[in-house]
């Protein structure tokens, strides 16, 4: 109706709630020093994307006062004014604003109060007065200087800025559009001044006193609401006037007024928090369980509704207030059992209240789905922290409201549970565990111990199955028996994952290889694949705590040689690297995956586990190869990398972070100074992030002499032809029986040409030096091996059948073939992917390491 | 070095002819024999004994095997070409170019001027190369014969001198030219895989080989024989070593037990395997390269197809096909002339070795038996 809203609002790129506010407050501003102008607008508005929470609350502020005023002001004027000699008077004074704005040529500041003059007019028709003769006057001297300004304007072409040319423009077309609406009073205007106006004044002489103050309405309107703006007022006046204002908010009235607010709903220029506000007020003289689940339905739908764009969360107060009224859907749900909320019902009639009796079966359907509410309160919650700074206060305070979410969360799986609905039931038990599955006993026993408090509460809970373990496992198993493929899967991965952080390496491990989740893992949506990762990870950790360090090693290796350990685990962006460049909707997709900073696994401590376990794995095997040949085949390129990077370091200062530390130990290690390198590594502040660090640190210490041994056993066995073995264990303070059995393993494993001399307790070296025609005819046999490999899967290659090699050869070779195959089908799959979107990068994770996983277990099934 | 050669040599056609307007009458009985006009193929290859210790000596002395090589000079006669003569050309060592180029052009020329000076063959009839363990397979060997083949009467050959062997006490000498598939294939300058398969060509497909003579006069055979015959002192009482003296003793290296060039060998083959390994990865990215263009340009024009489906659908005038090469610089087929030489040097270098590890593994019988172990 009012034609300057509608041209605003696509022009303004701010949040829908910011704009009312900030427009009112110009408004205001405008009317009280007539100079409000495009620059003070443009600085308003770029403030406003700047921070935009702080903005609001602000301009809310701002705005608060400022009405105040106004009203004192106008409260004043009251005694000795009536309503419409103010109306005009204000009208008066917009006129004046544009002719002073039409005087410096400023066509924003004129487009802008033209808008509220056309409002005002609009009004003054909305009481039945007929249009002052001001109006009509203005409208014809606009036109002319209109006019004459477009012919300046073409005439002088660069005189106009932008935003001022657009404004010029843009007035053109509602002059255009008012002249035409008025033209028949223009012409009578135009004709003879006098006569119009005298005319207008007897019209209005009769008149009783105008039906009602706007201002009034406008009071009686939004008097807890601030953030409304004055043409909405128009808007509510109409919908709110059809029925009479205090009609509505009766028990009988609900159905209309939801009917209305649902019509409302989704359209350009409903104003989301007054219908809140609404329902709201429906909500407090519902009566009837089945009003009160209707408005609360709506009522949830519309505060999820509030935030129009999806990258912007929920205010936390909004947040409170649906999850107050989940909660309290529930209760009346759960409670009566007369009443249910379905997905799929039959057609009813909106508008008629239904009791139990009259519906079928006694019991009465309505259409919502409260999985679906519970859903998104978790999802606005995570979205929420997100974007709260996670270094702050805020987001602590905004994290306690979490007990209240898994307590909804428990409490509609109670509900479920009793109205027996296995799919939401399925989903909402994975709301659950995914609040669970992640957290230290301490932190689900606080989770858990809300629930008491509820009057209904799930058949799964901590005291009933006595520890976390047992409260996952039973979650899990519930997930395990539905029939979801997805739930079953990431249940499975929850589980595994909560064994891995309660040290339960041996399960976990057992439960991940028997899923075999590895081989399907790449064809999961992100999401799980995300939550893959997180597994492992975790699996690769727990082995580190319990001293598993080769697993650990194995286990954290394909994540780290990717080398884009924050992106795998969505606890960071992804780097822009120069060949791809992400399109804005990857990005946004990407941003919306992150883990809120809660739930991060910390990359520096994972880092330095697989550092220290690296280091570990592979100084003593460099020890113990000689020729440069095998020295380039790393068991682990990162740490090859920044070994390498640390021997070419001229100078090295003392260490500072946890990789130079790491580096340095490295090299103590390698010389066989194992106390300084324990020092060092137990030096690194970051393992007090670790649980159990006293019992981690003295595990590393025990390998670090272990790997010590080993080492100088294999750097300086060539300069002895015996060595007594109780120095060894003087010097690696370990016992004699440990030095022993670990001399006896090297030999065991043909690692070392030695044997032991029991009686003299020494080690005898024996040494065996090939001549270089041996060395070099050992090397010309490898070489033309993987000649021969290579000509073979070229051969392949060309004959092109990707199981024509396994169909053809059999028995054992057959599987070696297969998995050739497969690496090579994923080869070509990559290339003809072309390194695209982040499926594709996640997949390969997953799928190197289901190769290495696959290996693991053919191994274990060899030994 | 092959440019150099190349301009240094006579025009093709100016190697035989100028003699033509004085020709005397040729008796008839060798009419038959001599082929003004190149008709008669080269079948066999005659080396003068003066030729061969020439080139051994060079070979010998020379600072590094690739270094050693010359010129051969001769005529040929029914099918069979007789080299008389030959001169080593200077190698140089990281000169630029250009100079080094022009100074073995001047060097060639004054060569042979000197040699017509004094009455000596001075045609060219091919070249020597110096190699070892019989991988003689390279670049510029290629390269300088085909230039050879292409300007010289009857093609020229190259002779090729295996110093390892000689210095194992058989001296090795092989002539070779290059096949008519491989010339084609390199005139064209197309080593693509689809090149290599129409033209048959692998790497011993490169080369043919024609039989080797060595001709000694009469004087030198008869000397040669007095040098190898054992003479009888004439004092009866003479211890029995001194009894027999030859000029010429017998040697018995053939039974040292070490096997002087495997290391050596070893090495060289392990060498050439890298070289290869490398090349192949070459080829493998270039044909990754390739694919992927490919693929780009397929896609391309699939989508330029349905869109042109759709428009014709929609009553439009299509769009004009485009010069897909145009748009997408799809790179040619990579030579696989590089890869294949190296496996030649592989295969030679294999071949030795086995001959060398075989007669050392006999030895090793013969040795383990005499020891009576």
């Amino acid at each position: 109706m009012s034609s300057g809203d509608e041209d605003a609002a696509p022009s303004k790129p701010i949040t829908p709630a910011a704009k009312p506010a900030m427009s009112r407050f110009l408004r205001t501003a405008g009317s009280d020093s007539s100079s409000s102008d495009s620059e003070s607008e443009d600085e308003d508005e770029s403030e406003i994307s700047e921070d935009e929470g702080q903005e609001k609350k602000k301009s809310r502020f701002v705005h608060g006062g400022s009405d105040s005023d106004a009203s004192d002001e106008e409260e004043g004027k009251r005694v000795v004014k009536s309503a419409k000699d103010k109306r005009l008077e204000e009208m008066e004074a917009t006129g004046k604003v544009m002719d002073n704005a039409l005087k410096i040529n400023d066509w924003v500041a004129i487009s802008t109060e033209f808008d509220k003059l056309a409002r005002m007019v609009q009004r003054q028709q909305n009481v039945a007065e007929p249009v002052p003769p001001f109006y009509i006057r203005t409208l014809a001297g606009l036109e002319g200087s209109l006019n004459a300004a477009l012919a300046k304007e073409k005439e002088a072409k660069k005189k106009m800025n932008a935003s001022n040319a657009k404004a010029l423009t843009a007035m053109k077309q509602k002059v255009k559009k008012t002249v035409k609406e008025y033209e028949k009073e223009i012409k009578q205007f135009q004709t003879d001044p006098e006569e119009f106006e005298r005319a207008y004044a007897v019209s209005v002489q009769p008149e009783p006193v105008p039906i009602k103050d706007p201002r009034r309405t406008k009071k009686a309107v939004d008097d807890g609401d601030e953030e409304e703006e004055e043409e909405e007022v128009d808007d509510d006046f109409t919908t709110v006037g059809k029925g009479g204002k205090t009609m509505q908010f009766t028990s009988e009235g609900i159905f209309k007024g939801l009917q209305l607010v649902q019509e409302a709903r989704g359209k350009k220029n409903t104003d989301r928090s007054e219908q809140i506000r609404i329902l709201e007020k429906l909500l407090g003289v519902a009566v009837t369980s089945y009003q009160r689940i209707r408005v609360l339905l709506a009522l949830v739908s519309s505060r999820f509704d509030y935030n129009a764009s999806a990258a912007t969360h929920m205010p936390a107060s909004a947040w409170l207030s649906a999850q107050r009224e989940i909660d309290q859907l529930v209760s009346i749900i759960a409670s009566d059992p007369s009443y249910t909320v379905q997905e799929v019902t039959d057609d009813y009639d909106e508008l008629e209240e239904r009791t139990p009796a009259d519906s079928p079966g006694g019991v009465v359907r309505i259409r919502g789905s409260i999985i679906s509410f519970v859903d998104r309160l978790d999802d606005e919650f995570t979205k929420s922290l997100q974007n709260i700074d996670p270094h702050g206060t805020d987001y602590i305070d905004r994290l306690k409201d979490e007990k209240g979410l898994y307590c909804t969360i428990c409490r509609a799986q109670a509900y479920y549970e009793l109205s027996e609905q296995p799919d939401p039931l399925a989903r909402v038990i994975m709301r659950r565990l995914e609040h669970i599955y992640s957290k230290p006993d301490a932190v689900v026993q606080a989770l858990e111990s809300s629930l008491s408090a509820s009057d209904i509460s799930p058949r799964v809970n901590l005291a009933a199955q006595g520890s976390t373990g047992g409260l996952v496992q039973a979650l899990c198993i519930h997930l395990y028996k539905g029939i979801n493929s997805l739930l079953r899967t990431r249940a499975m991965l929850c589980h595994i994952f909560h064994h891995a952080l309660h040290n339960d390496f041996y399960t976990a491990r057992d439960m991940l290889l028997m899923s075999h989740l590895q081989e399907s893992i790449h064809s999961a949506d992100v999401a799980t694949q995300i939550l893959y990762n997180r597994t492992v990870v975790q699996l690769g950790l727990c082995a580190f705590r319990c001293g598993l360090i080769k697993e650990a090693q194995a286990t954290l290796q394909d994540i780290f040689t990717t080398q884009r350990v924050k992106e795998l685990l969505a606890q960071g962006v992804h780097q822009q690297r120069y060949q791809q460049v992400l399109s804005p909707e990857q990005e946004k997709a990407e941003r919306q995956r992150q883990l809120p900073f809660h739930m991060h696994i910390n990359t520096e401590l994972l880092e330095a586990a697989f550092l220290v376990s690296s280091m570990l794995v592979e100084i003593p095997l460099l020890a113990s190869i000689d020729s440069e040949e095998l020295k380039r085949k790393a068991i682990s390129k990162p740490f090859r990398r920044l070994l390498d990077f640390a021997d070419r370091q001229t100078f090295t200062g003392p260490p500072e972070s946890t990789r130079d530390h790491i580096m340095q130990a490295s090299k103590a290690l390698q010389d066989g100074d194992w106390e300084k390198c324990r020092d060092l590594i137990q030096s690194i502040k970051i393992w007090s992030l670790m649980p159990e660090v006293a019992s981690v640190k003295e595990m590393l210490a025990k390998r670090i002499q272990e790997e010590g041994l080993r080492t100088y056993l294999f750097t300086f066995a060539p300069h002895y032809s015996t060595l007594s073995l109780s120095l060894l264990s003087r010097t690696f303070a370990l016992p004699l029986r440990t030095v022993t059995s670990v001399v006896s393993k090297m030999i065991w494993n043909e690692e070392l040409a030695a044997s032991l001399d029991q009686a003299a307790g020494v080690v005898v070296f024996h040494r065996i030096e090939l001549s270089r025609a041996q060395q070099l005819a050992l090397s010309l046999a490898d070489k033309v091996n993987t000649m021969v490999e290579q000509n073979e899967k070229a051969l392949d290659i060309k004959l092109g059948g990707g199981g024509g090699w396994g169909d053809r050869t059999d028995g054992n070779k057959g599987e070696k073939r297969g998995e050739q195959t497969q690496e090579r089908r994923g080869r070509g799959e990559r290339r003809g992917v072309g390194r695209g979107g982040a499926r594709g990068r996640g997949a390969r994770f997953a799928q190197g390491l289901g190769n290495q996983m696959s290996g693991q277990q053919s191994q274990r099934g060899g030994r | 070095m092959a440019e150099a050669l190349a301009a240094s040599l006579p025009a093709p056609q100016a190697a035989p002819t100028p003699a033509a307007p004085t020709y005397e009458a040729i008796p008839a009985s060798m009419s038959k024999v001599i082929d003004i006009e190149a008709e008669i193929p080269v079948t066999c290859v005659q080396l003068d004994g003066l030729v061969v210790t020439k080139i051994i000596k060079h070979c010998r002395d020379a600072p590094s095997v690739s270094s050693a090589h010359g010129l051969l000079l001769g005529l040929d006669l029914d099918g069979t070409l007789e080299i008389s003569n030959s001169f080593p050309l200077p190698h140089h060592v990281a000169d630029d170019d250009d100079k080094s180029n022009k100074s073995i052009a001047r060097y060639q020329a004054s060569m042979l001027r000197s040699l017509k000076e004094v009455q000596s063959d001075d045609s060219v009839v091919g070249f020597y190369q110096a190699t070892s363990m019989g991988a003689f397979f390279s670049q510029a060997l290629v390269d300088t014969q085909a230039i050879h083949q292409d300007r010289l009467r009857h093609g020229g050959i190259v002779v090729v001198h295996d110093i390892t062997t000689t210095a194992r006490g058989t001296a090795s000498f092989r002539a070779f030219r290059l096949t008519k598939a491989f010339l084609d294939a390199y005139k064209r300058n197309n080593f693509s895989t689809s090149s290599l398969i129409s033209h048959r060509l692998t790497f011993s497909s490169i080369m043919e080989e024609i039989p080797v003579k060595i001709r000694t006069n009469a004087l030198l055979s008869s000397f040669l024989t007095t040098l190898t015959q054992p003479s009888y002192s004439p004092l009866p009482d003479v211890s029995p070593v001194q009894a027999v003296s030859t000029s010429l003793p017998p040697s018995f290296s053939t039974l040292n037990l070490g096997t002087p060039g495997l290391t050596k060998n070893l090495e060289q083959i392990i060498d050439s395997l890298d070289q290869y390994k490398t090349e192949e990865g070459n080829l493998a990215y270039l044909q990754r390269q390739i694919a992927r263009e490919k693929m780009r340009a397929d896609s391309y024009v699939a989508k330029r197809k349905e869109e042109n489906a759709a428009r014709v659908a929609q009553g439009l005038a299509p769009l004009p096909e485009e010069d897909i090469s145009r748009m997408f610089k799809i790179p040619h087929d990579p030579s696989r002339l590089e890869s294949m030489l190296l496996l030649g040097q592989v295969d030679a270098y294999a071949k030795s070795l086995a001959v060398t590890s075989s007669a050392g593994l006999v030895k090793m019988y013969a040795a383990k038996a005499s020891s009576g172990v």
